[in-house]
């Protein structure tokens, strides 16, 4: 429980430096020390199979890309941006309360979780073969359309990347209609 | 069997001593070696054969003045070598070292996971951050552009290296290292071999860019960056680094010997000479790595670079189609022969 | 379950989904070996047309009381699914026809989209079929991702570009909220499928009402993104307007009807089992809807961006059928979807006829005087436009009966009044575009684009629609058992 606390005052005091950082850079690493807190989570509740992979897909694959990213582009701690500063008190009002009130529904509607060897029994040590399992019998046409999904992520990357260079400096013109000088307005 | 926590912290701090002991004298084989290939002698001077050699370069670079770049963002360029030696460190709990039980009545390995091989995985992806922060933070555009086609080096070689690993995982059906071993993924069948070969091949060459050891060495490409990442890093925080480098090297070794050629095992034929020999601790594990360490030692004095266009190119276009066919490879085999 | 029982599943049933898969997998061997994408069109109609019978026959068996399984709850291949499937693919149908000639004419002529088009519509279909969540919520996603590619197909337009953002942005955003009410409804009630949710949220001994009905919330919020009801209505109005027309008439058909059709299914299932509240807020949203969509189309000069509008409009109508799913909202919707399909793509194909190649030229202005340059045209605009507008004896009249008559039957009374009262005022601005068609002098040179694919579009739409009005009782007919058919039910 002690563990728990503390990881989730580390996520939490991460997922907050992802906001309050000004440096983008700073900001992802703030971001990836909230996901490796959570990987450390699920090992402590001997999940091990999915800390390991939280890790490698998130830390290790999409945050690398995001980090990827930002040094390309070469994004600095740019200046305050002013824009919506009479929306910030809003949006964190809107922000608290709906935190709130999530915190407060877990809480107000807490049960009692099954005896420990229940889980343990579900969990099968937390390797690969419980998920395994699951992946190919309760889902396995969720797993064929995960398969759906990825390859139309893949074709619209390549659909959106493939262009002919004459088509990107394209610039749209106005109406080749031209308004018909006799019979404008009257 | 577990062993009590004591036990297991105490393991974990020799076998990081004894992994940054190895680095030391890593440094002067590849040294002597490299100088062997060239007609050259090589450093002999300091101690018989050189033998203290590492000593005096491990006081050089803790003596030496610590530049600290004045634009460099200074938290993470601080923390950048850190992240590098302890994930390249911590990968290394995972190898077993021998039957259980034979290291003085306890286990020869930190740990035994059951998602071994995605601790190993998951381990050295967290590795990337390392070069790619430290070379961020430099804020200097040799580091920046090293660190940059680093991680992309790394990120797109995992691919490789997780889809060869497949076949060994479909064979053994289980993702913990020691029992891989147990398994011995070449008796199962003589089918299996050409998928097995194919992948083995596969990842020993993903292996090689992962550690970015010559041909794949284009973050530190002294031509075109200096030293790639680790140009602005100085003193121990440079030797950080080339730790890093090395550990990871034998991290990969002992890696390969686990997955592909039967780990801590000894080959059947030396239980004819003396009972019992194939299953000492230790000793064949090393012999392998060594075959493997001096295997990227080999490459390094052979091989010419890749451009980095090459680079991306094999790794996308060949390798990852490789890996992938032996995969598919193994898997039709399993599913419809066996 | 065992890997043997999951595979409970016939080949037919999930034949139009693998039919259209491949379609997409040919399409893009069209792209690796350089045909264009012309030859990828034709292979899209001639999988579209295949799914389509085959959907048809699945139709035909759910009638007969042959029911086909796809994998148990996972796909369900019950009447209305079979039926919004047939909208969808007549919906694709005729987004195909539409941009056969308007992409080459626009440069817009890459071999990914079509495929990318098949694709949306799969993901449109799993979401109409999904009897759970899982399902859904992947449906969801196939066919957001393809539809915010297609938004933003015109590379270096500013408009496509920011459309494409814009939709993906905010969808990314509704699509984490949906999934996060998924992960709350299954922690509520440790069911994924739609019956599951509801026998767990109505089990009392659970006691976690609180937890299920801000699940719900968030499912239903995140759906209602997709369909475009206010206030989640923001991005439609732009991303309908940047897209390239083709592109607008396919998503605000096949994606509204994927959203739709999961909507009518949640409301079937589990909606009355969660909180009141949670219907109470639907019941706002689908007036917020009907009234917003309404009065802002009003305000519009462009007829693209009107149309857009007059989508969000037709999501409210849409929405009270949601509502009335007890008093036959799922047959009143599906006849709705049929009607909406067709008059909508109509609209926006005489729109691609009407406009230059780069979307522009779609004011009101340019319609003056059209009945005399393009006669035809504006004959078919008329149609569509009082379709739209719900006049009798078209199919959009056919349809709002229906919705107004089920809203009634299940006692929603004030909506149903705010429903007809919008109408009427929706009547002004579909009558404005036919006004300046003909009693308007022209101020511009009559459009001179033709097509022959897009001219039969508007056609089989025109058509479609004055003989779904004049003759409703045939497709609403076939829907005749397709009340008692819902998922768990």
């Amino acid at each position: 429980m002690v563990g728990f606390i503390i990881l989730a005052i580390l996520a939490t005091l991460g997922a907050i430096g992802v906001v309050t950082f000004r440096q983008p850079v700073h900001a992802a690493l703030s971001l990836v020390g909230t996901l490796l807190t959570l990987a450390v989570t699920y090992v402590t509740l001997e999940a091990h199979f999915l800390g390991a992979i939280q890790v490698i897909v998130y830390a290790g694959a999409i945050m690398v890309l995001f980090l990827f990213v930002i040094m390309l582009l070469n994004v600095g701690g740019g200046p305050k941006v002013d824009r919506f500063r009479a929306l910030r008190p809003l949006a964190i009002l809107v922000g608290g309360l709906g935190a709130a009130g999530i915190a407060l529904v877990a809480f107000l509607d807490a049960r009692p979780l099954p005896g420990r060897d229940v889980i343990d029994s579900a969990l099968a040590g937390g390797g690969a073969g419980r998920v395994g399992d699951a992946l190919f019998s309760d889902f396995l046409f969720a797993f064929h359309l995960v398969g759906v999904l990825l390859l139309t992520g893949i074709i619209g990357a390549v659909g959106l990347v493939q262009r002919r260079p004459q088509e990107a400096q394209q610039v749209v013109s106005e109406p080749t209609v031209e308004p018909h000088e006799e019979l404008t307005h009257a | 069997m577990i062993d009590p926590w004591w036990v297991t912290a105490i393991k974990a701090l020799v076998l990081c001593l004894i992994l940054l002991g190895a680095f030391a004298y890593m440094t002067l084989v590849e040294r002597r070696l490299l100088a062997r290939f060239q007609h050259r002698v090589g450093p002999n001077r300091t101690g018989p054969f050189g033998l203290l050699q590492p000593i005096a370069d491990a006081l050089k670079s803790i003596f030496k003045q610590d530049i600290v770049v004045s634009a460099a963002d200074k938290f993470v360029y601080y923390l950048a070598p850190f992240i590098s030696i302890t994930f390249a460190l911590s990968a290394f709990a995972i190898i077993p070292g021998g039957p259980a039980g034979s290291l003085f009545g306890f286990n020869p390995w930190i740990v035994d996971l059951d998602i071994g091989l995605l601790y190993v995985l998951a381990v050295t992806s967290i590795g990337v951050y390392g070069i790619f922060l430290g070379g961020w933070a430099s804020n200097s555009k040799y580091s920046l552009l090293g660190s940059l086609r680093s991680s992309a080096q790394l990120i797109s070689y995992e691919l490789g290296l997780g889809l060869s690993v497949l076949s060994v995982i479909m064979i053994a059906g289980t993702l913990n290292l020691r029992e891989i071993v147990d398994t011995g993924i070449w008796s199962v069948s003589p089918l299996l071999w050409p998928g097995l070969l194919i992948a083995f091949g596969a990842f020993v060459i993903s292996a090689v860019a992962e550690v970015n050891r010559t041909p794949f060495d284009l973050p530190e490409a002294e031509q075109e960056l200096v030293a790639g990442y680790m140009t602005e890093f100085s003193s121990i925080k440079w030797a950080l680094y080339q730790m890093a480098e090395y550990v990871n090297m034998m991290t990969a070794s002992a890696f390969i010997s686990t997955l592909f050629l039967g780990g801590w095992r000894g080959p059947a034929f030396v239980d004819n000479i003396i009972p019992g020999m194939s299953e000492w601790p230790f000793i064949w594990l090393i012999a392998k790595m060594a075959i493997f360490m001096f295997l990227f030692i080999w490459l390094r004095a052979t091989l010419p670079r890749l451009r980095y266009d090459q680079l991306m190119r094999f790794g996308w276009v060949y390798l990852f189609e490789i890996a992938l066919g032996a995969a598919l490879l193994t898997g039709a085999v399993i599913a419809f022969v066996l | 379950m065992s890997f043997a029982a999951s595979l409970d599943f016939t080949w037919i049933a999930l034949a139009p989904l693998i039919t259209l898969l491949l379609t997409a997998a040919f399409g893009l061997f069209a792209a690796l070996w350089g045909f264009g994408s012309r030859p990828a069109a034709g292979i899209s109609l001639i999988g579209l047309v295949t799914a389509g019978v085959f959907t048809f026959i699945l139709f035909q068996n759910e009638r007969h009381g042959v029911a086909g399984s796809g994998f148990g709850l996972n796909y369900l291949v019950d009447l209305p699914a079979t039926a919004f499937h047939f909208v969808i693919i007549v919906g694709a149908i005729l987004a195909v026809l539409i941009s056969y000639d308007y992409l080459e004419r626009a440069g817009l002529e890459h071999t990914e989209y079509y495929p990318l088009m098949i694709l949306a519509s799969v993901g449109a279909m799993v979401m109409a079929a999904a009897g759970d969540l899982i399902t859904l919520v992947l449906g969801l996603e196939i066919a957001s991702l393809a539809v915010y590619v297609l938004t933003a197909w015109r590379q270096g337009a500013r408009e496509s570009e920011e459309a494409g953002m814009k939709y993906f942005l905010l969808g990314a955003f509704s699509s984490a909220f949906l999934i996060y009410g998924v992960a709350l409804l299954y922690g509520a009630t440790g069911s994924f499928t739609l019956p599951g949710i509801a026998a767990g949220a109505a089990d009392p001994q659970l006691g976690t009402a609180l937890l299920a009905g801000l699940g719900g919330l968030m499912v239903l919020g995140g759906l209602a993104f997709k369909a475009s009801m206010a206030p989640f209505h923001q991005w439609a109005p732009d991303a309908y307007t940047g897209a390239p027309t083709s592109v607008t008439a396919f998503m605000s058909v096949v994606i509204k009807v994927g959203a739709i059709a999961a909507l009518l299914r949640v409301a079937a299932t589990f909606l009355p089992e969660l909180s009141p509240l949670v219907t109470e807020l639907l019941v706002w949203i689908v007036a917020l809807t009907m009234i917003v969509g309404n009065l802002a189309a009003l305000a519009q000069r462009g007829v693209k961006r009107m149309l857009a509008y007059s989508a969000v409009a037709h999501a409210g109508y849409l929405g009270l059928a949601v509502l009335a799913v007890d008093g036959g909202g799922m047959r009143a919707a599906a006849f709705y979807l049929m009607a909406y399909a067709l008059m909508n793509a109509g609209a926006f194909a005489v729109l691609i006829l009407m406009s230059d190649r780069f979307d522009h030229g779609d004011d009101l202005e340019r319609f003056a005087g059209l009945s005399r340059s393009r006669p035809g045209l504006a004959a078919a605009m008329a149609i569509f436009m009082l379709s739209l507008a719900g006049i009798p004896p078209l199919a959009g009249f056919a349809g709002k009966v229906l919705v107004f008559g089920a809203a009634l039957e299940s006692g929603y009374f004030i909506l149903a009044v705010i429903g007809i009262l919008t109408s009427v005022v929706a009547v002004f601005y579909y009558f404005r575009v036919i006004a300046f068609m003909y009693f308007r002098e022209p101020e511009y040179a009559a459009p001179s684009y033709r097509s022959a694919t897009t001219g039969w579009a508007v056609g089989i739409a025109a058509v479609g629609t004055v003989l779904f009005g004049l003759f409703p009782g045939w497709w609403y007919g076939l829907l005749e058992v397709g009340a008692q058919i819902v998922a768990g039910r």
